[in-house]
């Protein structure tokens, strides 16, 4: 086991070092510079001075002469400052970082809470009334777009409960019901969404399970339903269920910019979407270098439960 | 997902999440607005040339002014750091402008009237005597003197500042402090421009002292004499400014501070205000304003801004090369149409100087072009040999108004037999392709300026760096150096009019509309003071009358 996580460790670095080159690349072959955008419809720079700025911001170097002063930086855990703002990066990242994995952990858990018990019992119960409303549910999920379902929700919230909570990050540790507040609405529409896949596969992998000989064979030793279910069909479905729920996670980290603006969480999905558009080029760099590398330590974590969830499972 | 030794069947990855993102990123592009406007600012009622545009000025109430209270607000963006020298977004004026006094202010109208500078002379053309006001102390109560005045100006023009807006103070030829209140500047040559770009908030004043402390930067650090401090930023949530107690306007600001959230979505704005969390929130979309209107919980502010939707013309490429071809683009369109169709009547015509600008702008019933006459435009082409000439305009969906106005003008051009062929581009995109000129016909919301040289001068100037449109006219050149170097307000008005005529009928842009912003108030936010520059300056006059 430690071999094995030895080597995606150093599989990680790897990847990484490629991710890092990829987007300082890509970053500079989009038209338009932090200058423009700086300058934006302002137009009325001296002659001259777009060039000067630009070598203040050492953009006037070769390329592989940045990326590599950038790299060596990195290495010694300094991610620059920000172009746009002048500040320091890397305390702005973390400032953002926990508010989109609290955002994405908590989606998660809403998910995990409804979606396993729907699919399991609708799955069970298949051609029961609840089944029915869990599937048009999950297809609900599935269809309905997130930012549509968040921008409903903070409506009927505002207007009937004079309750928003947007705008301003509150840290469980200095109040956690105003964080649990704040995280209520945000969370529920992304859990929503999530939901909406993780019902289905827990239904189909339950459905697949629960005709397997080992079921039959249960059933026929006399053992309670809800035993046969919960102890022998429902850890054998978890291997699918968390496969996808650990893609989704990966996906949650990066993907929550639209919920991060809606409900005016200020998280990284926000931040890097506003430095891509600025071209804010050791901001973008920071972040998706960041965000890699969390989506890659959830892969890790993920393929490691596998080994607690099915003991058949042995990484050598 | 790793490739372990798991004999299990793997669910495939559903197509749907990418159907979400590429939803996800759709309606993104859909609902930003940009970074337009993200102040909280006083509005006020600005009267404009239009009947039935004013809002009716806020009287005086029996029981106010009161002080205290905290002004809470919903901004759109985040500031982009806070040195009034080299900051250029909305977010960091709006910022800038109440932690920093500027040498003059504009009022209402946007006349230039005094704050630091109290009053000044100008012995000949290219001398200026400023003189301040005394006893004005930085919040680290520190006086300010004309030492910080010579010092700001000089670090305007400092290459190791890259100030944006030194272009504005590139004619100053000496700075010196006569005295602790006496400023004296010559300049190289005559230069109307300088007292409003004094008036700018972008250029505050700063300690020298303060400054040299810092290693002369300013990006993070602030410190002023202005009517608030800075207590607080946290990109992306709250910007805190509080009361300067040592301000020298004697009992201003009336309320102890203000907090700003930084909300960028429009619904989470109106949300904001629906909760009750947030007291003002400002918007671009009249729809929004409309569901405040006659909510009595409510006061909404309908403000024409000086940003204006226009079209540029590169001059240099054919067939917009002759004057003829251009002047048939602007007789072939109906500008009502363009304010009525994609800003729903919200607005007001304009033409090369905003119309909010009362004291500069031209009325556009002065421009025979402006009527709108399809014959002449076929005729004009006719003469021009550019009938049924195709000609491309770039747009970037950045801003819906420019996007809507594209399409407006695609089909009123097709009525007089242009072909216009729309090229929607990135922002970043499109601001490359105007800073090379490497477009025939380019649309974009132009900002405001902090004098009319900027709207001229800074535009269509053969040898300015801005001339994107590669005009070169020399009896224009003539007039627009005329303008810049007539000090004298009543004079160069006339001056100006005539660069405003001039401008138009050679047509280097295409003018449609000033477009309205609307602030949606609690009504116990007394003394609000809109600005048709976006300007927050009046924020020490604000109240709260709770």
């Amino acid at each position: 086991m430690r071999n094995y996580i030895l080597r995606r460790l150093a599989v990680m670095l790897v990847s990484l070092v490629g991710v890092s080159i990829i987007i300082f690349v890509s970053i500079r072959l989009v038209p338009g510079d932090v200058v423009s955008l700086m300058m934006g419809q302002q137009g009325d720079m001296a002659a001259g001075q777009a060039e000067q700025i630009r070598k203040l911001f050492g953009l006037d170097r070769p390329m592989y002469i940045q990326y590599f002063d950038w790299a060596g930086e990195v290495l010694h855990g300094d991610f620059g400052v920000s172009l746009r703002s002048g500040r320091p990066i890397l305390p702005d990242i973390l400032l953002r970082a926990p508010i989109t994995l609290e955002l994405a952990v908590l989606s998660a858990l809403i998910a995990l809470v409804f979606s396993i018990p729907l699919g399991v019992f609708a799955a069970v119960k298949r051609d029961s009334l609840l089944a029915l409303l869990a599937q048009v549910g999950s297809l609900g999920g599935l269809s309905i777009p997130a930012f549509w379902l968040g921008t409903m929700i903070i409506l009927v919230s505002s207007h009937y409960l004079n309750f928003y909570g947007g705008g301003t990050y509150i840290s469980p540790r200095a109040d956690l019901v105003g964080n649990l507040r704040m995280f209520a609405l945000p969370s529920l529409t992304v859990g929503f969404s999530l939901s909406g896949a993780l019902v289905r596969y827990t239904r189909s992998a339950m459905l697949e399970i629960l005709g397997e000989d080992y079921i039959r064979t249960a059933r026929a030793k006399g053992l309670w339903e809800l035993r046969v279910v919960l102890r022998h069909a429902l850890p054998n479905a978890m291997i699918p269920i968390i496969t996808v729920l650990g893609l989704q996670l990966g996906f949650l980290l990066g993907g929550v910019v639209v919920i991060e603006s809606v409900f005016a969480l200020p998280g990284m999905g926000r931040l890097v979407v506003d430095a891509i558009n600025q071209r804010d080029y050791p901001m973008v760099q920071g972040v998706i270098l960041l965000l890699t590398s969390l989506v890659m330590m959830t892969s890790l974590v993920v393929d490691l439960l596998y080994v607690y969830v099915d003991p058949r499972v042995r990484y050598e | 997902m790793s490739d372990s030794k798991i004999n299990k069947k793997h669910p495939q990855l559903n197509l749907t999440r990418r159907q979400f993102l590429n939803l996800s990123a759709t309606s993104l592009g859909a609902l930003t607005f940009g970074n337009l406007l993200a102040s909280c600012g006083p509005a006020t009622e600005v009267t404009t040339e239009v009947p039935g545009t004013a809002v009716p000025l806020p009287t005086a109430t029996p029981t106010g002014p009161k002080s205290g209270g905290i002004l809470m607000a919903a901004a759109e963006t985040n500031p982009t750091g806070f040195d009034p020298q080299k900051v250029l977004s909305l977010a960091s004026q709006s910022v800038c402008e109440q932690v920093y006094d500027t040498m003059f202010e504009l009022d209402p109208n946007l006349n230039v009237v005094p704050r630091l500078c109290k009053s000044y002379e100008t012995p000949d053309d290219k001398t200026y005597i400023f003189h301040l006001e005394e006893g004005v102390l930085f919040s680290d109560g520190t006086e300010l003197t004309s030492e910080d005045v010579v010092f700001t100006i000089n670090r305007m023009l400092d290459p190791t500042v890259a100030s944006a807006r030194a272009a504005w103070f590139s004619t100053v030829d000496t700075i010196e402090a006569v005295d602790k209140v006496t400023v004296k500047m010559t300049t190289k040559i005559p230069y109307a421009p300088m007292i409003n770009n004094l008036a700018n908030a972008f250029n505050g004043i700063v300690s020298k002292k303060f400054c040299e402390a810092n290693n002369n930067n300013l990006d993070q650090v602030t410190m002023g004499s202005g009517p608030f401090i800075l207590a607080e930023y946290i990109p992306d949530q709250t910007i805190r400014l509080e009361r300067n107690p040592k301000y020298w306007r004697k009992g201003k600001p009336y309320m102890d501070g203000t907090n700003w959230k930084v909300i960028p979505d429009d619904q989470g704005r109106v949300a904001a205000l629906r909760a009750k969390e947030v007291d003002v929130a400002w918007f671009l979309d009249a729809k929004v304003a409309e569901l405040f209107q006659n909510d009595p919980e409510y006061v909404v502010y309908e403000v024409p801004v000086l940003t204006h939707a226009s079209t540029w013309i590169n001059c240099s490429v054919e067939p917009l090369t002759d004057v003829r071809v251009r002047q048939a683009l602007s007789y072939a369109i109906d500008r009502q149409a363009f304010l009525d169709t994609v800003a729903f009547g919200k607005g007001v015509l304009t033409g090369p100087i905003p119309a909010p600008e009362k004291e500069w702008a031209l009325p556009v019933t002065d421009y025979p072009q402006y009527k709108q006459d399809k014959e002449k435009a076929m005729s004009l082409l006719k003469e021009a040999g550019a009938e049924g000439a195709t000609i491309k305009l770039k747009v970037s969906p950045q801003y819906v108004l420019d996007t809507g106005n594209a399409q407006v003008l695609q089909s009123q051009l097709k009525d007089v037999g242009l072909n216009l062929e729309l090229v929607t581009v990135e922002w970043g995109n499109l601001l490359d392709a105007w800073y090379a000129s490497d477009f025939e016909m380019l649309n974009l919301l132009m900002l405001g300026q902090p004098d009319p040289d900027g709207y001229t001068w800074g535009r269509f100037y053969s040898t300015s760096a801005g001339n994107f449109a590669k005009i070169n006219d020399p009896d224009l050149d003539k007039l627009l150096d005329a303008q810049r170097s007539t000090l004298d307000r009543a004079e160069r008005k006339k001056v100006l009019a005539d660069v405003q005529r001039k401008i138009v009928e050679l047509t280097p842009m295409l003018y449609y509309y000033c477009y309205y912003v609307w602030g949606i108030f609690r009504p116990y936010v007394k003394g609000v003071t809109p600005m048709a520059n976006s300007s927050g300056v009046y924020l020490m006059n604000e109240w709260l009358d709770k």
